[in-house]
């Protein structure tokens, strides 16, 4: 055997796998620094310029950005009229996102404890599906759905149960000639858009959920109800906690369902849209695009105080 | 005694019925209140099934099941007062080993301060009085494998199930946890089933085992009886490392013409006998060498004790016994 122990290299690409085997950092930051780059400049850069333009102010008369350091246009936040659009966004943020919760669990519990095989698949294409069509096209959708000569008002007046949906747009609030006006429509249309985005990472904690776990709770004797609880809501928390941040914080800054479907009731989105274009008030504009991180900080604090990220 | 576990013709079979999978197909099986009971076999004999069958996890297809005289057939897991270690433990990693302990009670609806109580005794009895505010996490295998047992425990069941619960430690802790577990049994009295592909773990912790095959009991006696008189071929075969020898060759080595077992410390190596072979494997045990020898088309080792001496690979030698050491399995 005359056989060198060293084989000779072949080409670059064996070079390079020897400097990378000698030295593994290089590699880690060949690979790191485009999305580092990416990261730090373009997006948390333009977060800075955000936060920055906030506390400027504009000039009432000129309509010019002043660029002096002020809290007047935060203070502008608190008036009655600008408090009103927070208020409704984070109650319909909330409510959606509770809704979406209650909806996608049981959806989500039977794909990651009981689907195989062709179910699962049937699964994973029934959520995703919705994702593929344009958001624009199941909004308009949703207006046809909703609106009072729609399938859903067609169907109430052929069974005679037109009177639920008349009671349910008489509550004090939500008064409206059709859901397709009304605050619940918006509503429904939030719920339905932003869905698969609380059904996937619910899905994805529950299946971490090792079968023995359920069984070991059952055979020390608890109730399903207890199992529920006890186990599997605790364990599938994190998961949740990520869905509902997803369907938080989209509904917090979305501006194109509340404009086509409701009573047409600003949200903080639209008043972004409309501050930064025909207003022209770029620091207001970017003091409500703040509200929202400031809540979604607020709520992760909170979460995390609670131990829902203890089972991570 | 009473009896604590009975099976009347029991079977669990998955699939369609037209061609189902006998995952369990006709046990019948007693288990003696007090006992250490073990369900020995490879895996997909049934052994685990068997167990689940007791837990209440799978339902019956068929037959009868009483724990302490009572039908379950219809009772839910959670309603019956047994309880099980889990092969991977199965400890909720959210919760602390106290409350992971205090579980059973804490469902059924006992106070803070008495279940936490109950639960610090229990750990104590595993040694682990120190460890109650720690996560699972933080745990060795060995220790969590006793707070499994503690959380068992801590409910007084009347029968402790033990789904292959030593498979996950290494050798030394093994051994150690097979002498505590007895240990315990013995303390308590309670009736303990064990489920385990480990021959040498069921043949020194069980009073009474039962060895599976294909979802059927091959055989059921003490250990004694199982090692000694293997019922069938594949219970010889699968405890311990038995000769089995066919009817030609026993009748050669003066038997009768039936299949037989033969254990290799039963044999000795002799330099002329009615049958020799070739020296084809060699295998140091520390106590001793196993010396395989082909015999026509058969294997048979034999256990050379230290200190004695061992023939070189390839050497042809012959092999005698005490006819005594023979077990005879019949001629089929």
């Amino acid at each position: 055997m005359t056989t060198s122990a060293i084989l000779p290299a072949r080409g670059l690409a064996d070079r390079l796998t020897a400097l990378f085997w000698r030295h593994p950092r290089v590699l880690l930051a060949l690979l790191l620094t485009p999305p580092l780059l990416w990261l730090g400049v373009v997006y948390l850069g333009s977060l800075a310029a955000l936060l920055l333009q906030s506390f400027y102010s504009i000039d009432e008369f000129s309509g010019v950005v002043k660029e002096e350091f002020t809290l007047k246009t935060y203070t502008e936040l608190l008036r009655p009229s600008n408090f009103d659009i927070l208020v409704r966004t984070v109650t319909m943020a909330a409510a959606v996102t509770l809704a979406c919760a209650i909806l996608a669990f049981p959806i989500a519990y039977f794909a990651a404890r009981y689907a195989r095989g062709h179910w699962k698949a049937a699964f994973y294409l029934g959520v995703m599906l919705p994702l593929w069509s344009s958001y624009l096209v199941k909004v308009y959708a949703w207006k046809l759905i909703l609106a009072k000569e729609g399938i859903i008002g067609w169907a109430a007046a052929q069974t005679h149960t037109s009177w639920i949906i008349d009671s349910i747009l008489s509550i004090p609030g939500f008064e409206s000639s059709s859901l397709s006006t009304s605050p619940i429509g918006t509503f429904m249309v939030f719920v339905y858009i932003w869905l698969p985005y609380m059904i996937l990472p619910m899905q994805a904690a529950l299946e971490r959920v090792p079968n023995s776990m359920l069984e070991a709770s059952a055979d020390l004797g608890a109730t399903r109800a207890q199992t529920f609880r006890t186990v599997v809501l605790p364990l599938a928390l994190p998961g949740i906690i990520a869905g509902s941040i997803f369907t938080f914080s989209l509904t917090l800054g979305d501006y194109i369902i509340p404009q086509i479907i409701g009573n047409s009731a600003n949200f903080i989105g639209m008043a972004v849209y409309q501050l930064q274009g025909t207003a022209g008030n770029i620091p207001l504009a970017a003091a409500f695009a703040v509200v929202p991180i400031l809540i979604m900080l607020i709520y992760l604090a909170l979460a995390r105080r609670m131990g829902a990220f203890d089972a991570l | 005694m009473s009896t604590a576990v009975e099976f009347l013709n029991v079977a669990r079979h998955f699939g369609p019925a037209s061609a189902p999978v006998r995952a369990v197909d006709g046990v019948d099986l007693t288990i003696a209140e007090g006992s250490f009971f073990a369900m020995l076999g490879p895996s997909g004999s049934g052994k685990t099934t068997c167990l689940r069958l007791i837990s209440g996890f799978e339902k019956p297809t068929g037959g009868t099941i009483r724990i302490f005289g009572e039908d379950v057939s219809n009772t839910p897991p959670h309603l019956r007062n047994v309880n099980t270690v889990f092969q991977d433990y199965a400890l909720f990693p959210h919760l602390n080993v106290r409350d992971n302990v205090a579980y059973g009670l804490m469902v059924k609806g006992m106070g803070r301060a008495k279940r936490y109580a109950k639960a610090d005794e229990m750990l104590a009895l595993v040694h682990l009085d120190s460890h109650g505010d720690r996560k699972p996490s933080q745990l060795s295998g060995g220790q969590r494998q006793r707070v499994a047992l503690a959380r068992a425990l801590v409910n007084e069941p009347r029968v402790l199930l033990l789904d292959e619960p030593l498979g996950a430690l290494d050798l030394k802790l093994r051994e150690a946890m097979q002498d505590e577990l007895k240990a315990l049994q013995k303390r308590l009295g309670l009736t303990f089933v064990f489920v385990t592909h480990d021959q040498h773990e069921a043949l020194s912790m069980a009073d009474s085992l039962a060895v599976f095959s294909e979802g059927r009991i091959a055989q059921i006696g003490s250990p004694q009886d199982i090692y000694n008189r293997p019922a069938t071929r594949f219970v010889a075969d699968f405890v311990g490392s038995s000769n089995i020898l066919p009817p030609d060759l026993t009748r050669a080595l003066g038997g009768p013409a039936e299949w037989a077992s033969l254990r290799p410390e039963a044999t000795h190596l002799a330099a002329t006998g009615p049958v020799s072979g070739t020296v084809t494997a060699l295998r140091y045990l520390g106590a001793g060498t196993r010396v395989v020898i082909m015999m026509g088309e058969t294997e048979v080792a034999a256990l050379v004790p230290a200190g004695q001496p061992v023939p070189a690979e390839g050497q042809t030698t012959s092999i005698t016994f005490d006819q005594k050491a023979l077990h005879l399995m019949g001629s089929t």
